[in-house]
């Protein structure tokens, strides 16, 4: 009876996973197999109960480079690759590095009003894009830096500091102080501290950090759109532009949504194993 | 060639030496001694988030209380709280309000419930790391991207999850995204799908941290697996799934990308969410200090919002948090 009842639950739980793992996996399945087909190929679908036809569909069809060759040779794709990886790099590039500073001193400094301060800094993210984008646009006019990789990347850094303060502080708050202390009594500065003691230690935060700051900046859409226009479309900007009020090229679509998730799944795919203990440890200090 | 880099490399160095000599250092150290040495590691995050940030924030109040003239060189006008009175009476408003309330309702509870039902079924199974591997994929997905590949899954004349709903004879009146009544509904079952993972990595890493003793004690002082579960693994997995729930609430009710991509806000104002409507007000009727208005109230209520969670679900470590 009771090794009955084990089975059984344990039979509802494979089930259940299963469904769940089809549920996430079927989208990603059919997002491939469309990017490698012909056009034509794409919008041909069996009829209703026809099980043998779906999985022709979305494994045995002939495979085609014919959407990355009319995104890439014929499309600007390779423009709006090269924008993408400017503006998110760069976006990273100074929000980390200036984010470790200023985690550093949130975490050490005996600062007054920390907490005042610390809170401006996380409402910084909580602001909605829309209601932010005007004064953005009307400031970016005025410096003269609207559709430009200039003013696309200063846009990411409105989120990036922030989040990476944010989750910075929370790694340093977990290094204990006398770890540095010994350093000072040696004779050492706060900077060789830093970077001796503090900056191996957080490795695993830092990679975390860098890796949801070039999510948010690779993946954004919003921003890009209205205040990227026509002289830096990114990646996401221009699978969007591959729909017009006529036609929807989801051929294009498919293989740029392909050509985006490559690299941010390698790169989480290095760091996986201090991905989600990073988020949490850091996030939870906070 | 090994020589001329050493030449190159000797050459730098002796060109560059007032950087690193006495008189900087000096005017650096007489400068540290009169400023805490915090502000120097804080100022340049601080005067660009500032610049960036700050300005934005008083320009849309400031906004909210004018007319914005888009015509060259025209002025704006100041009109006093109009714009503060039409935000109150836009039944548009109230409904944004509500579709957003169930947009982020629903959303939250679903990719919560799932994520830890996941993430305890999974826990400690032999295919962890595989799956967990998987479940990283969708959230890698850009929203753009998201949104399209939903828009042609549930195409009604070739889209693989409108063929299983027709198949299992659920559903078989076109599109659900272009219905009114389905079409909030199938933006929900997207951002689940795109997020629950990662509700399912947060609460699994809040898993690894429940001590294996605690458990087998309770179980050996006769708690049954649901005592253990909200007596005992709940506590410890209070911390992440915090991490997990305001990062989610905080995006959801910011972010337009899904909408944005798939109904704009259609059919029939069925997926107006109130960010939704706050974007067609300002980009399209070009009606800047009302969505102003809207915009820095949708701000106040997120993070007051947000503070409430924190504060609520989080107190006992705010206090350990202030002690140390």
């Amino acid at each position: 009876m009771n090794r009955d009842s084990i089975s059984v639950g344990k039979v509802i739980k494979i089930i259940i996973i299963a469904l769940f793992f089809l549920w996430t996996v079927v989208p990603i399945i059919f997002m491939v197999s469309s990017a490698f087909k012909e056009t034509g190929d794409i919008f041909e679908i069996p009829q209703p109960g026809d099980w043998k036809g779906i999985f022709r569909l979305l494994f045995f069809f002939k495979v085609s480079m014919a959407q990355f060759y009319k995104m890439f040779i014929e499309g600007k794709f390779f423009k709006y690759l090269l924008n993408s990886v400017i503006a998110t790099v760069c976006s990273v590039g100074i929000s980390v590095p200036l984010g470790l500073f200023a985690a550093y001193a949130m975490s050490r400094g005996r600062i007054p009003g920390k907490k005042h301060l610390y809170f401006w800094v996380i409402t910084t993210r909580m602001a909605p894009p829309v209601a932010v984008m005007v004064p953005l646009y009307v400031l970016w006019r005025t410096y003269g830096i609207l559709q430009t990789r200039i003013g696309l990347i200063l846009a990411y850094t409105t989120f990036n500091l922030p989040f990476s303060i944010w989750l910075l502080r929370g790694f340093m708050d977990s290094i204990p102080r006398e770890l540095e202390e010994a350093s000072y009594i040696d004779g050492g500065s706060r900077f060789r501290a830093f970077f001796d003691i503090v900056i191996p230690l957080i490795k695993p935060g830092l990679g975390t950090t860098v890796i949801l700051c070039s999510l948010f900046s690779w993946n954004d859409y919003l921003f890009a759109l209205i205040l990227g226009g026509r002289g830096s479309e990114t990646l996401p900007v221009g699978i969007s532009e591959l729909e017009s009020a006529t036609s929807i090229l989801y051929g294009q679509i498919m293989a740029g949504g392909l050509v985006m998730i490559v690299p941010m799944i390698v790169l989480g795919l290095i760091i996986k194993k201090y991905l989600v203990t990073g988020l949490t440890m850091g996030a939870m200090r906070g | 060639m090994k020589a001329d880099k050493d030449f190159v490399a000797g050459r730098i160095v002796k060109n560059t030496p007032d950087c690193f000599t006495g008189k900087v250092v000096n005017f650096y150290g007489r400068l540290t001694e009169a400023v805490p040495w915090y502000l120097w590691w804080l100022a340049p995050a601080f005067i660009i988030l500032a610049a960036i940030t700050l300005y934005p924030f008083f320009w849309v109040i400031y906004m909210s209380f004018m007319k914005i003239q888009l015509a060259p060189g025209a002025p704006n006008l100041f009109v006093g709280g109009k714009n503060w009175v039409d935000m109150w009476l836009d039944p548009s408003v109230r409904q944004g309000w509500g579709l957003l309330a169930q947009y982020v309702g629903v959303c939250m509870v679903l990719e919560m419930g799932l994520g830890i039902s996941i993430a305890l079924l999974i826990n400690k199974m032999k295919w962890y790391g595989f799956l967990s591997t998987v479940f990283l994929i969708p959230m890698m997905v850009a929203p753009v991207v998201v949104g399209h590949l939903f828009n042609l899954l549930l195409n009604s004349s070739y889209g693989l999850y409108a063929w299983l709903l027709e198949t299992f004879n659920i559903y078989a009146k076109g599109s659900l995204i272009s219905n009114p009544n389905t079409a909030l509904w199938a933006i929900i079952a997207m951002d689940t799908w795109e997020w629950t993972p990662l509700i399912i990595l947060i609460a699994s890493a809040g898993l690894k941290s429940v001590p294996n003793d605690t458990v087998e004690a309770a179980q050996v002082d006769g708690s049954n697996q649901i005592q253990v579960f909200f007596n005992v693994t709940l506590p410890y997995m209070t911390p992440a799934l915090v991490i997990a729930f305001l990062l989610r609430f905080m995006d959801n009710m910011r972010f337009i990308d899904l909408i944005l991509i798939t109904t704009k806000g259609g059919p029939a104002d069925a997926t107006k969410t109130l960010p939704m409507y706050l974007f067609l007000r300002t980009f399209r009727q070009f009606n800047i200090g009302s969505g102003a208005a809207i915009g820095f109230t949708l701000l106040v209520v997120i993070i007051i919002l947000a503070l409430i969670a924190t504060n609520v679900l989080l107190k006992e470590r705010e206090e350990e948090f202030e002690q140390g």
